[in-house]
């Protein structure tokens, strides 16, 4: 089977249970067509990688509930692991034996490289409102690896469409940050500036393990603040008395009134202590995210 | 170079062998260290070469095998901890051909350990006859020197309307508490050439100083006296290494705006 039938396969919604070994240099690819077979054959994945490691006879057993993945570098070097099962598939990044090749021939789904045009066409699909110069940004700020690519794009895609572009716009043209962390940053600072307690609680899970730049949370948190300010507390506002673009204007009105006045010019000065409290020595800067949490939450 | 003439002196008697190999000069802001250092330099025909922006250990070992004379300068002023041990080592190993002068307002800045390896040196203020030698432009004298003490603010205030800076400074002082708060939060970039030169902001200050104090002598008033008390606190922040001024202001004036309205109601 080639790849394209597989994907036309799959597309139409087609079980396919017959024993692939997926060739790819990179597991992005790979990993998604896994899953959408797992989908449709209603089977959880099973990884069973180490089964094959270390020579695990009863690794292949039958069972109906799930579908058995391997991941490995040379599939020849466990070539005598294997046994024509169904509901299994092998994932490696090289065949080296071409005997290998020829025995399995019908099995072997080729996954090309992922040339950039095919990761625009990806993000292009996934961001049809956003100046595809901005996505063309981000694709090189995340050097064309899919994973980082996938990352961020699922953190825009938290955004409402209007923002999106705004954001990347924003980002490409103030070049403060090379890292594309930003987008954990602004996801984060978004969901502070509308105190959305569990967004805020889900995120500092998942940034945990990140190394954000903390001393960017609060520039970017900066920025957003005086912006409600701005129109929330400003006379008259409009765009052009705020300096803002119509649509940033129209999309930061949705974040106002979240916190009255009081809260508003205490979570300002909150936030423009922290800089002075960190090079003094005060606060060291893996304290910045709880402050901000509990200060601005809890205002 | 107008005035210092203690140090003028000193570097006129000293020899290569006889001038201290790490020295610390410590002065206001545009007082001439930088001067005095190439001063040094061009009398012991010596490289001026400025680490500051590349104060690690592989700068140190470039240096390490260098076959020049050189003065190695360090701007102290925003030192880091971390760029201060660096320059530890440099000092705890000096070679033949080094020499070192670090830079900085005063001793505090900086850990024990690297001011009592140095020779100090600190520029004396200056006299206001000295100043005026360094004024070649049209401007109210009196109310220059008074916020420029040094020949480099004066440098950097010849380019600007002195009188702005009073007009902003009583502006703040005088409106702030019947502004809009929103508005308030934009003053920071109505200071003259702040956006081209931070060092701007440090002389606004003094401008703010001079104008809240003066408010005091012409009205002895709580709120007088809370906006003197504020400026004096936010010009002691303002010394820290590195810290961001936009931030700073906007605080100290959101902080004032809330107290100033409290005393007005």
């Amino acid at each position: 089977m080639t790849i394209r039938e597989l994907k036309h396969n799959l597309e139409n919604n087609i079980v396919v249970n017959q024993f692939m070994i997926f060739r790819a240099d990179e597991l992005f690819t790979p990993q998604q067509y896994v899953i959408k077979i797992a989908e449709l054959s209603n089977k959880l994945i099973n990884d069973c990688t180490l089964d094959m490691l270390v020579n695990d006879s009863d690794m292949f057993g039958e069972n109906e509930l799930t579908l058995d993945v391997c991941y490995l570098d040379d599939l020849d070097e466990f070539i005598d692991n294997m046994q024509d099962k169904t509901y299994k598939i092998i994932v490696t990044k090289k065949i080296s034996d071409p005997s290998t090749k020829i025995k399995y021939s019908d099995n072997i789904i080729e996954f090309n490289k992922l040339e950039e045009w095919m990761l625009k066409d990806y993000a292009y699909s996934l961001l049809p409102t956003v100046d595809r110069k901005n996505i063309d940004w981000m694709l090189e700020a995340a050097g064309y690896n899919i994973y980082r690519i996938q990352s961020e794009l699922d953190k825009l895609l938290i955004f409402e469409d209007v923002l999106r572009d705004d954001l990347l716009s924003d980002l490409r043209a103030n070049g403060m940050f090379s890292d594309i962390s930003t987008f954990t940053i602004f996801s984060f600072t978004d969901a502070l500036i509308i105190k959305d307690k569990q967004k805020v609680l889900a995120i500092l899970k998942e940034i945990e393990n990140i190394d954000i730049e903390a001393v960017g949370l609060v520039t970017v948190l900066y920025k957003n603040l005086k912006n409600i300010i701005s129109i929330q507390l400003g006379k008259n506002p409009t765009p052009e008395s705020t300096g803002l673009k119509p649509n940033q204007f129209a999309a930061i009105k949705y974040r106002i009134n979240k916190y009255n006045t009081a809260q508003l010019m205490k979570v300002f000065e909150v936030v423009t202590t922290i800089d002075y409290r960190l090079k003094n020595g005060e606060m060291p800067a893996d304290l910045i995210i709880e402050y901000l949490y509990l200060n601005l939450l809890l205002a | 170079m107008i005035g210092q003439d203690a140090l003028k002196e000193y570097l006129n008697k000293s020899n290569l062998d006889t001038f201290p190999r790490t020295l610390m000069l410590l002065g206001e802001d545009g007082c001439g260290k930088h001067l005095f250092c190439s001063m040094i330099a061009e009398k012991f025909n010596m490289s001026l070469i400025n680490i500051t922006d590349n104060l690690k250990m592989e700068t140190l070992d470039s240096i390490m095998t260098s076959a020049n004379v050189n003065l190695y300068v360090i701007d102290g002023y925003d030192i880091t901890i971390k760029e201060q041990n660096v320059i530890l080592k440099f000092l705890e190993e000096p070679l033949k051909n080094v020499y070192i002068a670090i830079l900085g307002y005063n001793k505090n800045q900086f850990l024990d350990t690297i001011a009592n390896r140095c020779q100090v040196m600190t520029f004396k203020p200056y006299t206001n006859e000295e100043l005026k030698g360094f004024i070649d432009f049209e401007c109210d004298i009196d109310k220059l020197l008074r916020i420029a003490r040094t020949p480099g603010r004066i440098k950097i205030l010849k380019d600007y309307n002195m009188s702005e800076y009073y007009s902003l400074a009583d502006k703040i002082i005088s409106k702030l508490s019947i502004s809009n708060y929103a508005n308030a939060l934009t003053l920071y970039e109505k200071i003259p050439g702040v956006k081209d030169d931070k060092k701007i902001f440090q002389i606004f200050l003094n401008v703010l100083t001079y104008v809240a104090r003066d408010k005091i002598l012409a009205e002895d008033s709580n709120v007088n006296y809370l906006w003197y008390e504020s400026i004096v606190d936010l010009c002691k922040k303002a010394q820290v290494a590195n810290v961001d001024y936009k931030y700073l202001f906007d605080n100290f004036l959101s902080n004032m705006w809330r107290k100033v309205k409290v005393n007005d109601n």
